[in-house]
């Protein structure tokens, strides 16, 4: 509280959260308190000259050096410490790591530059204390709004996914909690994730697989945010075959993978699972993936012919041409995801985390996606494939329901049932699931809460 | 995932040490060697995907340092150059081939990032080393890419890049081509031979798609500019370099690809007809035209194709799509419309075809089937035919000003073509007429003089109404004001192509016209201008007629026209000759020739009179040859030409006919046309000879002269002579002799007494009676002249006798005639055949000058008519009609010519009386009389002549032993 009449408002935020994170973690808590670092404003000023001396790869070597000591001597109860001496941490690190110059002309560096100080950023992080990772993570990449720094992140958490650097990933993890997981920045970053290690690279990656083994949070958010960028609605949604094995070995290897956020949710208010999309993944990829088979089947014949002919409309016909045997290979993905998900709300049930995985209304949401999806005059094939994803549907429904993890909602569950009555084709197991589910009206499920 | 054996796999200690590896060597921090750098670099691009863009920003480094090594070895800087520059190529090829793998393997991730990464780095190679020896001085395209063709490192990266185009052509096109055209236009015109390479690979596609992004531009731009009215000039700086990046590369892919390129952008047209949305169908053309604008090679193909394809319905459907636009931006609309005319203006292969389409679109002529075009297009057309009209007018009165010629480009395509405009603006009317007009006139006027006569030329030989040649009289006119003397040129030309019958013009051929036709025309045609000219001259307008100057030395072709076997060509040259006239100063060849010619005219119109029942046309032409003979009987040298020409003609054996005679071999054998007879006969000397031998040589007497002919040349087969009416004969006999007179008159010298040499004409010739008096009254003033009498005479004398020996003027002793019989038969015979020259001797007798040189002509007649009254029998001298009545004629002529002076002169008077004895008599009195006054040249002498009793002594002594019945005419005779 001592800072409100000198800091600006982003550094006010800053703190604060720092302070909230003294709260919630002791260990954090005493990290930041027992240090302390007495900067003058002459000798911040010195450094600040110093450093503009310097040129590129000493200058952010310095500059890493500085702000990791001092943040890591950090006292913030200190008197002696002034408004000047946070605009200068500030400046530094704009200056010298960002390259967002405040004065004078922007330094653009080459690509070569930047792969060294993404470098020395790792190294940074992994030789900087414990208890100041994330202060300086967040010092470097916490405001909001800079596509430049953003795009800085993605790289550096890149070259981290590269080199194996926890740290970094375990700092991106939670930024990307923060920030949660379906906002733009966390969808950008996935993005170019996702395009980095499975679209330029779509060969199996060991960096990649083992990813929950280096940091299971950030392999979990990742999850969620992938699942909101390719929804699996559609042609233009399909998520990349290899960024679904991943998951789909992922989710499999460790059942704990998906309530990893969860965990984290009894530090940081907000959470978001990975669970809802990839229940979503599971319904409404059989019903999808059957559609995209009919479409390219039918469509081969006729595309042969117009592809040549027609350059116009070839971006919409393009997005079809999606070979039968890449389309088997995600309905399998699919079949072991949908397994694996199965068994991870079922061992969260063991773990009695609360509050929960998946909600009523997500599943109604997927309920009216699916409908969305669902063509009017099915054919025979296509009511095998929805009569999969409902079956699905049901079973996630159930385990979840039995195994208690998810926040039921009677408005929505009556929902669901109009719905599977009205606008679905009939099936037995959910309307099964669902008519036991109303006669509970959540009454035997003792960990309820409501949102 | 474990036995898996890649990059992506190693260890992350592994790559830690790579990075820094990396970092060192490329920042150079570090002592690290190149081979050891490019593999480590090589295993970032494969292991750490965050890496790529500075493994392909050090690579790019290499590239930049390997193009600098190898341009600076070629040189002939390095000597050992040859090391570090392996070390380098072995790793780029590394790189490149590392990089051609990922493209293959996954073309959608990678090919743009290479893409564009290639298509920079060449875009900075080729502009950095743009300045380098053997690059600078590559004048073409082509020249610039062989140069970097040969440099390895730059042909990877080509490859790179086609590689890369290849694999996203068929998902992105749109991406690659805008990618393209951007390095295009940053690092034009360094780039452009990249753009080359790769258009030549990719063409229907490039081409394609360059179009498009050309248009999208276009349409994007030209909306802004609709919207902000002053960010016009924004939207404009930004539209050029695109557009000219467009036609740069279209303008390179041209030499090989036109077909490709053509069929683009009638595609692009025919979609932009077809489309539905407002903006496709309004910028479309705007943006094909602006394109064509902006080269020359894009205007070729869109005039020959794009012409071709605006039909009426499509121009309709145009017109329907703009009108909206046209409302709604007239300022637009305007520089639209300027803009088609500046085009047209530039366009030359195709101009005949753009004149072609405007004007048969702003005034369609005929009955056309199908779609009409609108009454708007129709104005829109004739708007623009306005408005390129006073363009060229002002490009080609500017040229004037400064006399720099500014080249239009239209007008010397329409150059070419003349002939076809020519036959259009012919064949048009209405509004076509001025505008086709215009168009010729300035074509001519920038196209220099040859063309302009060609024109005029052409059109001379075409036209076939006074309409169609008012055409000329226009354009000469027009074309004057800039060449004065277009019409000499013209005319040069005209005979040229007239001259030479197998080239009667390129025109023959489609008009399908005969080259004899062809000439008729032209002539025609030439006769109306030269009728106009003169008019003109007549009433002061012109001071003098180029045109009539020019034919005036063209005689010499004319005169092969007056020979012509169509007898149109040779009225019509004959009626040119006339009208032109004779200046003085022609050649004598050429007056032989034209004297020959026009009497070859004169007797062939005189035949036509005689066979064709165009009477009056071939009394038109008899006319105007009479009245040619009269021009050049002016000159001093032709006028005895002109009657030689006449006299021989008039014997031959092809006019004989038409004057009543017959022709016999016998009387003309050995006379006019020895070498005919000789040659139809097949008679040989030796034979001849031979002959003689074998039989007593008879001397020729009486006996066997007068009635057998020469033995062995017994009366052939008598040419079954064409049977001329009589009426038609006497016609001719006049109509010779008119012209004859038309020779021989000149102007009376005062003082002397005339006599009209028509007085004795006969009656009863009512088609020449107009003439007649005509000539009559203009010859009120004449005489004939003295010394075209002595040539008469002596060509009359020359027809007729066999020989000159006896042809003394003087007269002998009467019984001297025994000694001439034969020839005095000889010359009666002809007389008899020929009885044209009879009536011509009496014309002419009036001069003395002629009757001196005839009288051996009269001589012989006279003594061949006393040997008849001799010995005749009859009762009356009138029982001898023939020679009645030639004896007759012969007193009338001696009177006339003063050779015998009344009372003698009266003699004829008596004949009817008298019986042969006395005739003979009174003809022996004349003889003496005459033998007493010989016949004199000098007509002063000749009239002071009279007569003594000696001679009148026969004539009182018959008057009185018949004075029963001659009584009454002793007064008439004495003159009592």
């Amino acid at each position: 509280m001592l800072f409100c009449s000198s800091c600006t408002a982003v550094y006010f935020n800053r703190f604060l959260f720092l302070l909230f994170l003294c709260k919630d973690s002791p260990s954090v808590a005493v990290l930041v308190t027992c240090g302390t670092l007495w900067v003058s404003a002459s000798m911040a000023g010195n450094i600040l000259n110093r450093l503009f001396r310097l040129s590129f790869p000493d200058c952010t070597r310095e500059a890493l050096t500085f702000l990791t000591s001092f943040i890591s001597q950090d006292c913030p109860t200190l008197t002696g410490v002034n408004a000047n001496t946070e605009q200068i941490i500030v400046e530094i690190c704009q200056e010298f790591v960002l390259f967002k110059s405040l004065r004078g002309p922007q330094k653009k560096l080459t690509s070569v530059q930047e792969l060294h100080l993404l470098d020395m950023l790792c190294s940074c992080f992994s030789e900087a204390p414990e208890k100041s990772k994330y202060r300086i993570f967040n010092l470097m990449f916490g405001a909001r709004g800079e596509s430049g720094v953003n795009l800085l992140l993605t790289k550096l958490v890149s070259l981290a996914l590269s080199v194996r650097c926890a740290p970094v990933l375990f700092c991106a993890a939670i930024w990307m909690q923060e920030r949660d997981s379906l906002s733009p920045d966390v969808k950008g970053l996935t993005q170019r994730l996702v395009s980095d290690y499975c679209q330029l690279y779509p060969d199996p990656s060991s960096v990649f697989s083992s990813l929950p083994s280096i940091c299971a949070l950030f392999a979990c958010n990742f999850i969620t945010s992938a699942t909101s960028l390719y929804s699996f609605a559609g042609a233009d949604s399909l998520p990349p075959l290899s960024l679904l094995q991943y998951v789909s070995d992922w989710v499999h290897k460790d059942n704990t993978l998906c309530c990893e956020s969860l965990r984290q949710a009894a530090i940081h208010s907000a959470y978001t699972t990975p669970v809802p999309g990839l229940t979503g993944w599971c319904v409404r990829g059989p019903l999808v993936c059957c559609q995209l088979k009919t479409a390219t089947a039918s469509s081969t014949d006729s595309l042969s012919a117009s592809s040549s002919s027609s350059s116009s409309s070839s971006s919409s016909l393009s997005s079809s041409t999606i070979s039968a045997p890449h389309l088997e290979a995600l309905l399998q993905c699919l079949d072991k995801l949908h397994l694996a998900l199965l068994q991870s709300i079922a061992f969260t049930a063991c773990v009695q985390l609360s509050p929960g995985l998946i909600s009523t209304s997500d599943l109604a949401h997927i309920a009216h996606t699916l409908q969305v999806v669902c063509s009017p005059q099915p054919s025979a094939l296509e009511e095998q494939a929805c009569s999969l994803a409902l079956e699905r549907l049901a079973q996630i429904l159930q385990v979840a329901s039995s195994t208690s993890t998810y926040i039921s909602d009677m408005s929505k569950i009556k929902e669901m049932e109009s719905l599977s009555k009205h606008k679905l084709p009939h099936n037995r197991l959910l309307s099964m699931v669902l008519s036991t589910q109303r006669k509970l009206g959540g009454k035997s499920y003792p960990k309820m809460i409501t949102s | 995932m474990a036995s898996v054996i890649s990059d992506l796999n190693a260890g992350p200690g592994d790559i830690r040490r790579q990075v820094n590896l990396f970092l060192q060597g490329s920042t150079g921090s570090g002592p690290v060697s190149i081979d050891a750098l490019s593999s480590s670099a090589l295993f970032l691009l494969r292991a750490v995907p965050v890496a790529r863009h500075a493994v392909l920003e050090h690579y790019a480094m290499s590239f930049d340092d390997a193009i600098n090594t190898f341009l600076s070895f070629q040189d002939g800087a390095g000597g050992n150059m040859k090391e570090p520059e392996s070390v380098h190529m072995s790793a780029l090829q590394d790189v490149t081939g590392v990089l051609l793998s990922f493209i293959k393997s996954n073309p959608e991730a990678w090919a743009p990032v290479v893409s564009s990464w290639a298509l920079s780095l060449l875009g900075q190679i080729s502009s950095k080393y743009a300045a380098k020896r053997g690059i600078q001085h590559a004048t073409s395209l082509n020249e610039v890419l062989q140069m970097w063709m040969a440099c390895p490192p730059a042909q990877m990266l080509i490859e790179i890049t086609t590689e890369c185009f290849a694999a996203m052509v068929g998902g992105a096109p749109d991406m690659c081509v805008d990618a393209l055209l951007e390095a295009s236009v940053r690092y034009s015109p360094h780039f452009d031979w990249v753009v080359a390479h790769i258009g030549s690979c990719f063409p229907r596609t490039i081409i394609t798609r360059v179009l498009n992004c050309g248009l999208k531009d276009f349409c994007s731009s030209g909306v802004d500019g609709q919207d902000k009215d002053m960010g016009g000039g924004g939207g404009g700086r930004n539209k050029v370099p695109k557009m000219a990046s467009v036609v740069g590369i279209l303008g390179h892919l041209a030499s090989k690809h036109s077909q490709d390129i053509r069929k683009a952008l009638m595609s692009l047209f025919e979609a932009s007809v077809r489309s539905d949305s407002v903006s496709n169908k309004v910028t479309t053309l705007p943006f094909l035209l602006q394109l064509a604008s902006m080269s020359d090679m894009l205007l070729r193909i869109l005039t020959t194709d794009l012409v071709a394809a605006l039909k009426p319905p499509v121009l309709n459907q145009l017109h329907r799509q703009f009108t909206r636009w046209k409302h709604a931006a007239p300022a637009e609309y305007n520089s639209f419309l300027n803009l088609v005319v500046h085009l047209i203006a530039k366009s030359n292969s195709g101009a005949y075809d753009i004149i072609n389409f405007i004007i048969c679109t702003a005034a369609p002529q005929g009955v056309g089937q199908g779609e009409v075009a609108q009454e708007e297009v129709r104005d829109t057309c004739v708007e623009i035919m306005h408005i390129l009209l006073f363009e060229l007018q002002r490009g080609v009165l500017s040229r004037k000003m400064d006399s720099s010629p500014t080249d239009i480009p239209l007008l010397a395509g329409l150059a070419s073509q003349t002939d076809r405009l020519t036959s259009m603006l012919l064949s048009s009317e209405g509004k076509r007429v001025p505008w086709l007009q215009k168009l010729l006139t300035f074509t001519a006027l920038q196209a220099g003089e040859s063309c302009a006569a060609n024109v005029l030329t052409s059109i001379l030989f075409q036209a076939r109404t006074p309409q169609q040649l008012g055409v000329f009289y226009r354009l000469k006119q027009g074309v004057e004001l800039g060449m004065p003397g277009i019409a000499q040129s013209a005319l040069v030309r005209v005979f040229s192509r007239l001259e030479s019958p197998s080239s009667a013009g390129p025109s023959a051929g489609h008009s399908g016209a005969s080259p004899s036709s062809m000439t008729l025309t032209a002539l025609k045609n030439l006769e109306r201008v030269v009728i106009v000219e003169s008019s003109k001259v007549k009433r002061k307008l012109l001071s003098s007629s180029t045109i009539i100057e020019c034919l005036r030395t063209r005689h010499a072709a004319m005169c092969d026209f007056l020979l012509s076997p169509h007898p149109a060509v040779s009225l019509s040259a004959l009626r040119l000759i006339d009208m032109v006239g004779f200046p003085d100063d022609l050649s004598v060849t050429l007056l032989t020739q034209l004297c020959g010619a026009v009497t070859l005219a004169f007797f062939a119109s005189l035949h036509q009179r005689s066979q064709t029942t165009e009477h009056i046309k071939s009394a038109r032409m008899t006319q105007l040859c009479m009245s040619c003979i009269e021009q050049l009987s002016r000159l001093p040298s032709t006028r005895s030409l002109l009657i030689h020409y006449l006299v021989e003609a008039v014997v031959q054996k092809e006019h004989i006919h038409l004057f009543g005679g017959r022709w016999s071999p016998s009387t003309f054998a050995s006379a006019s046309t020895p070498a005919v007879a000789s040659v139809n006969d097949n008679v040989s000397l030796m034979e001849e000879n031979r002959q003689q031998s074998l039989s007593i040589a008879r001397p020729r007497f009486h006996s066997s002269v007068y009635h057998g002919g020469i033995i062995r040349q017994s009366v052939k087969a008598h040419s079954a002579g064409k049977v001329v009416p009589k009426e038609l004969v006497s016609r001719n006999c006049l109509t010779f002799i008119e012209t004859l007179w038309l020779c021989c008159r000149e102007l009376n010298r005062p003082g002397q007494v005339l006599d009209s040499a028509s007085g004795g004409s006969e009656p009863g010739e009512e088609a020449m009676e107009t003439d007649q008096s005509a000539t009559a009254k203009g010859t009120s003033g004449y005489v004939i002249s003295e010394s075209c009498a002595r040539t008469l005479g002596c060509a009359v004398v020359e027809m007729l006798t066999l020989d000159s020996l006896y042809n003394d003027v003087n007269w002998q002793d009467p019984d001297f005639r025994r000694v001439t019989t034969e020839r005095d038969t000889m010359v009666w015979k002809r007389v008899e055949e020929l009885p044209v020259l009879l009536s011509v001797i009496q014309e002419f007798s009036s001069s003395c000058v002629f009757l001196y040189y005839a009288s051996p002509v009269l001589r012989s007649l006279m003594a061949v008519v006393m040997n008849q009254l001799e010995v005749s029998r009859e009762k009356l001298m009138s029982g001898c009609p023939k020679h009645h009545e030639v004896a007759v004629k012969l007193v009338y002529c001696l009177t006339k010519g003063f050779l015998i002076v009344p009372p003698l002169s009266n003699v004829a008077e008596l004949f009817p009386f008298v019986s042969p004895y006395e005739g003979y008599l009174l003809l022996l009195t004349l003889w003496h009389y005459i033998k007493d006054n010989p016949p004199s040249e000098f007509e002063s002498e000749v009239k002071r002549r009279t007569c003594d009793n000696s001679h009148t002594f026969v004539v009182h002594s018959i008057l009185h032993s018949n004075i029963a019945h001659m009584g009454h005419l002793c007064p008439r005779i004495f003159n009592m």
